[in-house]
């Protein structure tokens, strides 16, 4: 054969291979990359689509990496973390903490604020009272003095006992009030973890850690498929929410963490008013913000202040949008709210 | 083909219909046969359009193998199911295996056909795996995908020159492009 | 007529050549795709791997939670973790997981088992994340 018509031909049968293996590599990331760690005490869940698994998996490390960090930082658990340091430093001095906790601390005084102290910060020495936190959890309810002892060292308290100084430093009023920042920490853990994927070059993306959730983007045109848990039946869904574009979903309800004692559902949702689990008459509460600390805080709050209360709340947050559910099994929709009512299985 | 046989010259648009027709008849036969599924098909139909792209060339080619994935489908009443969409992307990876191979020269109906069939196969699995969800971890089947559209290539190829060496015989016919 | 004579005459050089090409690509992409090892189970402890469990091997196998003993129980393709009661224990609830990419765990033991694999593209009941 002439040897030139030869190479010809292996070029053309090596451009071939080349242009179906391309073909497999631009079909390729249209495939969901999902990864999964045990982080901030519960599953974090990152989902990517749109991208290649390499690059998923490359980005997915850096976020959870990122979510680390801020454990490390904002764990109140973590006997290094600024936020453990702040909490056993001596009371009514200033105290220097990262400017990035600042930030956090700041918008979390602002929530309780605007929550009317529904939602708060200050709360771990309550917390600590119930034992929530406790492994195994506790199973009666702790004496009521203890309650009221903390009750009183918190009353009149403004802003619950949080200060933050011109110096940018933190005052915590008494012992009665210590750092939890759980939820926004969290909700704040995955909008930095998002812009960690975004800037590795994920668009489409859905973290979920443990109530807390963050989605941007969508699945190849497709809206996130997202299920609300039934508070009754943890097999079960009670709603569907198809939701595309940048959104944060959080949700708070009594059957996360509890226990019974009496015939009585002791959740860990704590009422700071009543120094007790909530009880408004509600079982589980989400809500659709633009952030993930808003959605946080407010699923929070709504909780504790109840359905009346709780909407009356919401008007204050435009774009924020919530379900109720009651222990009767009703539900409440506020009508920008992106999902609808499971069909019963 | 035989009834065609008489005629002096047929008109080449005649012809690609009388392809697409034949490949049409064969897909609806092989549809009907009892088989492991849509995936290990023979693909009789493919002849008709290796007949064509030999003796016409790759329009006629890849004429012959849009109207057998319309027309094909119209008969079985798939149009526009996922079948429909997995036929048809099986048929543009052909074809466009049948663009590239008029670069390639030496090749005769067996190559052509191999590289055809593996290329339909592999365009087909692509879109499987992207177009009906859940089911990307066909792509893992690949190679056993691929093992069977190997030897019905080849032995599609050699029906292809069986069946050019007939209709060369009537020069008037079909010539060369 | 014999095939061999058959393929002989109708076939150039250069189908032959491609023929074998092809033929070895595709045997060498089917071998490597079958040395691939069997659906297996990751443990993680405290999210560093501890133990791979392979699901064709039905197995019990004790590991050192933070708060003691979690049981990894593998059994007819499928695994779960036991014994270790907590309502957040994450693993009760989920009970027996099988799929490539599912999950399950006990948060406060930090330990978790992952299939591996990616999970099909709508996983977990049909839903990509369940909000709780």
């Amino acid at each position: 054969m002439n040897p030139r018509r030869w190479w010809i031909m292996m070029l053309g049968l090596i451009g071939a291979a080349a242009l179906l293996t391309w073909g497999f590599m631009i079909t390729a990331p249209t495939r969901m990359y999902v990864s999964t760690r045990l982080q901030m005490g519960t599953l974090v869940s990152i989902s990517t689509w749109g991208v290649e698994e390499n690059k998923a998996d490359r980005a997915m490390d850096l976020a959870f990496e990122e979510i680390g960090r801020i454990e490390a930082m904002m764990s109140r658990f973590m006997p290094e973390s600024a936020v453990a340091h702040l909490n056993q430093a001596p009371r009514g001095e200033p105290h220097a903490v990262p400017e990035e906790l600042i930030g956090v601390i700041e918008r979390g005084v602002e929530m309780g604020r605007l929550t009317r102290g529904a939602f708060d910060i200050g709360i771990a020495p309550l917390s600590d009272v119930w034992g929530f936190s406790r492994e195994p959890p506790p199973e009666a309810p702790p004496p009521t003095a203890a309650i009221h002892n903390w009750l009183d060292a918190r009353n009149g308290l403004p802003d619950q006992g949080i200060t933050i100084t011109p110096e940018q430093q933190i005052l915590l009023a008494n012992t009665a009030v210590a750092l939890d920042l759980g939820g926004i920490a969290k909700g704040y853990a995955v909008e930095r973890a998002l812009e960690v994927l975004q800037r590795a070059g994920v668009a489409n993306a859905l973290i979920n850690a443990g109530g807390d959730m963050r989605i941007a983007g969508a699945k190849g045109g497709q809206p996130w498929h997202i299920g609300l848990r039934d508070p009754r039946n943890p097999e079960g869904v009670v709603a569907v929410m198809d939701v595309a574009g940048s959104r944060a979903i959080s949700t708070s309800g009594d059957y996360e963490r509890y226990f019974m004692s009496d015939g009585v559902r002791y959740h860990h949702i704590l009422d700071p008013k009543l120094g007790a689990p909530a009880r408004s008459g509600l079982i589980s509460v989400t809500v659709q913000a633009a952030d993930s600390m808003t959605a946080d805080a407010l699923s929070t709050a709504l909780f504790v202040l109840g359905g009346e209360e709780g909407l009356k709340l919401l008007r204050h947050f435009p774009g924020s949008e919530a379900f109720l559910i009651r222990a009767d099994g009703t539900f409440i929709k506020t009508p920008g709210f992106i999902g609808t009512k499971a069909a019963p299985r | 083909m035989n009834a065609l046989l008489p005629m002096p010259r047929l008109r080449r648009d005649l012809l690609i219909a009388y392809l697409a027709a034949a490949a049409v008849i064969a897909q609806v036969i092989e549809a009907a046969l009892p088989g492991p599924g849509p995936w290990f098909k023979p693909g009789l139909a493919n002849v008709f359009t290796l007949v064509a792209f030999l003796r016409l060339g790759w329009s006629a080619a890849a004429g012959v193998t849009g109207l057998r994935v319309l027309a094909g489908s119209l008969a079985l009443g798939t149009l526009f199911t996922p079948g429909f969409f997995l036929s048809l992307a099986g048929g543009c990876g052909a074809v466009a295996m049948l663009a590239v191979v008029r670069f390639l020269p030496g090749l005769g109906p067996v190559g052509i056909s191999l590289l055809a069939a593996l290329a339909h196969m592999a365009a087909q699995t692509a879109v499987a795996g992207w177009l009906i969800i859940g089911h990307a971890g066909i792509v893992a089947l690949l190679p056993w995908l691929l093992a069977g559209s190997w030897i019905s290539g080849v032995l599609n190829g050699l029906l292809t020159f069986l069946i050019l060496e007939q209709l060369d015989r009537h020069r008037a016919l079909l010539t060369g492009p | 007529m014999k095939f061999p004579a058959l393929l002989a005459r109708a076939s150039t050089p250069m189908d032959r050549l491609v023929m074998g090409i092809t033929a070895l690509a595709i045997v060498v992409s089917g071998v490597t795709a079958h040395g691939k090892p069997g659906k297996q189970a990751v443990v993680f402890r405290d999210n560093r791997p501890v133990l791979t469990l392979p699901l064709s091997q039905d197995t019990k196998k004790e590991l050192a939670g933070r708060l003691g003993p979690v049981t990894i129980q593998v059994e007819q393709g499928r695994v779960r973790l036991l014994e270790y009661q907590s309502p957040r224990m994450i693993g009760t609830r989920t009970g027996w997981i099988q799929g490539a990419g599912r999950t399950t765990a006990c948060v406060p033991c930090g330990v978790l088992v992952r299939v591996e694999g990616q999970p099909e593209n709508t996983p977990d009941q049909g839903f990509d994340a369940v909000s709780e």
